[in-house]
C-alpha cells in the first residue's frame, strides 16, 4: 500500500510541476504569483519516507525541475498518508497548513505566493466535483482543461 | 469534529503578588545569572524596577529593544547571553520585547548562527533547555502565550516570522503592577488587539474546542472589566482581569490562528507605521460586515458573551450576528470618545496612496487563507476603501 501511495504522489507532483509550468506561460494568475517574488526562488516539496519534487523559479522565465538541497522554501509532510490525501484532491492546501500536515523552512510570506498556484493548478488538474468540495473558492479556468491536460502531458 | 491540535506549556502565575514568585521561580528552574530583556520605556516608568526588586540573583539586563525590533536586535543579544555565561532569560515587556526574546531564546535552544535558519512553520525540532520568563506589561499581545514570533530584517525590509511550540515561555507572570500605569489609550488599543484575537479565533477555519473555551473567557474578561479600567485605571482587580484575558486570547490564537483582520493589520501597520492595536481596531467592525455572510451562525453565538444573556435571549437568532457587531461598534466608539483610540481608517492620512502596497503585503499574510471566508485582492480593496463602513 505504502508503495503504491509513493508511486501516486511522485506522479501527482510531477503533474503539479508540469501544470504550474504550462500555466506559468497560459494564465497570467500564474505567472503575476511568481513573478511577485521578484527574484529566483527555489521550493522542494517532499514527503517524510516519500518522494520529493525541487523546483526552481527563474524570474520572469519559468520554471524548472532540479536537484540541489540549498532551497529557499522546503515544505516538507509529515507522514505519507497525510501527503496522499492532499497530492489526490481529498484535501486543500488550505486544509492541510490547518491541521499541521506539513512543516514549512523558510519565509511564510513568500510562500503563500506558492500555495495559491497550487490552489490555481488543482482548478484546472481537478475535476470541478474535487476543487468545489476541498477549496473555499473555484477559480475561473481561462482554458479548457483538456488543453491544459494536454499540455502538462508534453511540455 | 475536524482534527486539531492544542499546545499550550506555559506555566501560569497570575495575581496581584505574582512577580513576588519570581526569584523561587528562578532557583526552580536552575536560572542562577539570567539576561533580563526589557525597553527604556519600561525603564523610565519604573516598571522594569518593579520586576527586578524581586530578583535577589546577580542578572545582566539589555533594554536597548526598539518598538519593531530587527534580526540585528536578537544577534547582538545572542552575543551578550553568550559572552556573559548567563543560564536563562526573562523577558519584561510588551509584543516587540517577547518577540525579540523569542527570537533570541531559539537562536540558542537551537544553536544556529544565523535567524534565517529558524524561520518557518513547525520546522524546528527541540531544542536545548533553556530556562525562559514573561513577564507581559501590555494587555494585548498575548505573546507570553503563543508560539509565535515575528521579527523584522532591515536588510531585505521584510518581516520573518516563526511558528513553533518550541519557543514558548517555561512561566509567565501576570501581575497588575506591570500594566497599572499602562496609558488608557494604549490600554484600550491592547483591549481591543486582545478582542480581536478572541473573535478571529472563535471564528477562522482553525478553530477547536479547546481554543473556543479560552476565546470565550478572554471576551467575558474582556467585556466585563474594559469599562471599569477604562474608567479607574488604578482598579487592580480589573487590570488584572485584562492581562488574564490577553493571556486567554493568546492561547486561542496561537492554536487556531487569525484570519482577515490581523491578515490586513499587519500590512497596514507595515505600510502606515500605526500601532498593531489601533489597526485592529479600525479594522474589525468592516473585517466582520465581510465575514457575516460566512460566519453568522458564529458571530450571533459570541452575542451571548459580548451582548449579555439578557440581550441574547431577546433577540432572534436572525438578527444576533448584527447585534454582536453592533455591540462591539458601541463599545469602539466609547473607547474612542473616552480615550481617542483611533477607530476609523479614515484617520490614516493618504490611505488610499498606500492601498496598492498594503493589499500586496496582506495577501502573503498566513491569516488570510485561514479565513474562513475566502478573500481576494478585491475584497482587501473593498475594506480599505470603506465598502464595509469605516
Amino acid at each position: 500500500m505504502k508503495n503504491i501511495q509513493k508511486i501516486i504522489i511522485y506522479i501527482v507532483l510531477q503533474f503539479l510541476y508540469r501544470g504550474m509550468k504550462v500555466l506559468y506561460k497560459d494564465d497570467s494568475r500564474v505567472s503575476n504569483e511568481l513573478n511577485g517574488w521578484s527574484q529566483n526562488k527555489t521550493i522542494r516539496l517532499s514527503v517524510i519516507d516519500g518522494p520529493s519534487l525541487t523546483i526552481q523559479y527563474h524570474y520572469l522565465k519559468g520554471l524548472s525541475k532540479v536537484h540541489r538541497n540549498d532551497v529557499d522554501i522546503d515544505i516538507t509532510f509529515k507522514s505519507l498518508s497525510m501527503a496522499f490525501r492532499v497530492f489526490t484532491g481529498m484535501m486543500s492546501v488550505k486544509q492541510a497548513y490547518l491541521q499541521h500536515y506539513f512543516s514549512l523552512k523558510g519565509d511564510i510570506y513568500e510562500s503563500m505566493r506558492f500555495v495559491r498556484c497550487v490552489d490555481l493548478v488543482e482548478t484546472y488538474l481537478f475535476p470541478y466535483f474535487m476543487t468545489k468540495r476541498i477549496l473555499n473558492h473555484c477559480e475561473k479556468r481561462y482554458q479548457p482543461m483538456l488543453i491544459v491536460y494536454i499540455k502538462t502531458l508534453f511540455v | 469534529m475536524k482534527y486539531f491540535e492544542f499546545v499550550n506549556k506555559t506555566k501560569l502565575i497570575a495575581g496581584k503578588h505574582a512577580l513576588e514568585q519570581l526569584n523561587y521561580q528562578c532557583q526552580q528552574y536552575h536560572m542562577t545569572y539570567p539576561l533580563i530583556l526589557t525597553d527604556e520605556v519600561l525603564i523610565e516608568v519604573n516598571v522594569y524596577s518593579q520586576c527586578i526588586k524581586h530578583l535577589s540573583l546577580p542578572y545582566i539586563t539589555y533594554s536597548h529593544i526598539p518598538v519593531d525590533s530587527s534580526i540585528h536586535i536578537v544577534q547582538d543579544i545572542v552575543n551578550l547571553y553568550k559572552d556573559n555565561n548567563c543560564n536563562g532569560i526573562i523577558a519584561i515587556g510588551g509584543g516587540s520585547v517577547l518577540d525579540t526574546a523569542k527570537g533570541v531564546y531559539l537562536m540558542l535552544s537551537q544553536e544556529v548562527s544565523s535567524f534565517e535558519n529558524i524561520i518557518g512553520f513547525e520546522n524546528l525540532k527541540k531544542g536545548k533547555d533553556i530556562p525562559f520568563f514573561a513577564i507581559p506589561t501590555t494587555s494585548g499581545t498575548g505573546s507570553e502565550a503563543t508560539s509565535v514570533a515575528v521579527i523584522s530584517n532591515p536588510d531585505k525590509g521584510i518581516k520573518m516570522e516563526i511558528i513553533s511550540e518550541f519557543m514558548q515561555f517555561d512561566v509567565a507572570f501576570i501581575d497588575p503592577k506591570t500594566t497599572l500605569n499602562l496609558p488608557l489609550k494604549t490600554t484600550a488599543s491592547c483591549t481591543i488587539d486582545a478582542l480581536t484575537h478572541a473573535i478571529e479565533a472563535y471564528t477562522c477555519s482553525g478553530k477547536n474546542p479547546v481554543s473556543d473555551a479560552y476565546a470565550i473567557t478572554a471576551i467575558k474578561l474582556i467585556v466585563e472589566n474594559i469599562h471599569q479600567v477604562i474608567h479607574h485605571p488604578e482598579d487592580k482587580e480589573s487590570r488584572l482581569a485584562l492581562a488574564v484575558a490577553s493571556y486567554n486570547a493568546g492561547c486561542a490564537f496561537s492554536n487556531s490562528m487569525v484570519g482577515i483582520v490581523h491578515g490586513i493589520g499587519h500590512a497596514l501597520g507595515a505600510v502606515c507605521h500605526i500601532p498593531h492595536g489601533d489597526a485592529m481596531s479600525m479594522l474589525l467592525v468592516p473585517s466582520m460586515k465581510f465575514n457575516k455572510d460566512q460566519c453568522k451562525d458564529l458571530y450571533g453565538e459570541l452575542l451571548l458573551y459580548i451582548g449579555g444573556s439578557e440581550l441574547y435571549a431577546r433577540t432572534s437568532k436572525e438578527k444576533r450576528s448584527d447585534k454582536t457587531i453592533e455591540c462591539i461598534e458601541t463599545l469602539l466608539h466609547q473607547l474612542h470618545i473616552i480615550t481617542k483610540l483611533p477607530i476609523s481608517l479614515l484617520s490614516i492620512d493618504d490611505l488610499k496612496n498606500y492601498i496598492d502596497e498594503i493589499v500586496e503585503k496582506a495577501m502573503n499574510d498566513g491569516a488570510m487563507i485561514v479565513n474562513e471566508k475566502y478573500v481576494d485582492y478585491q475584497d482587501v480593496i473593498d475594506i480599505l476603501g470603506g465598502y464595509y463602513g469605516y
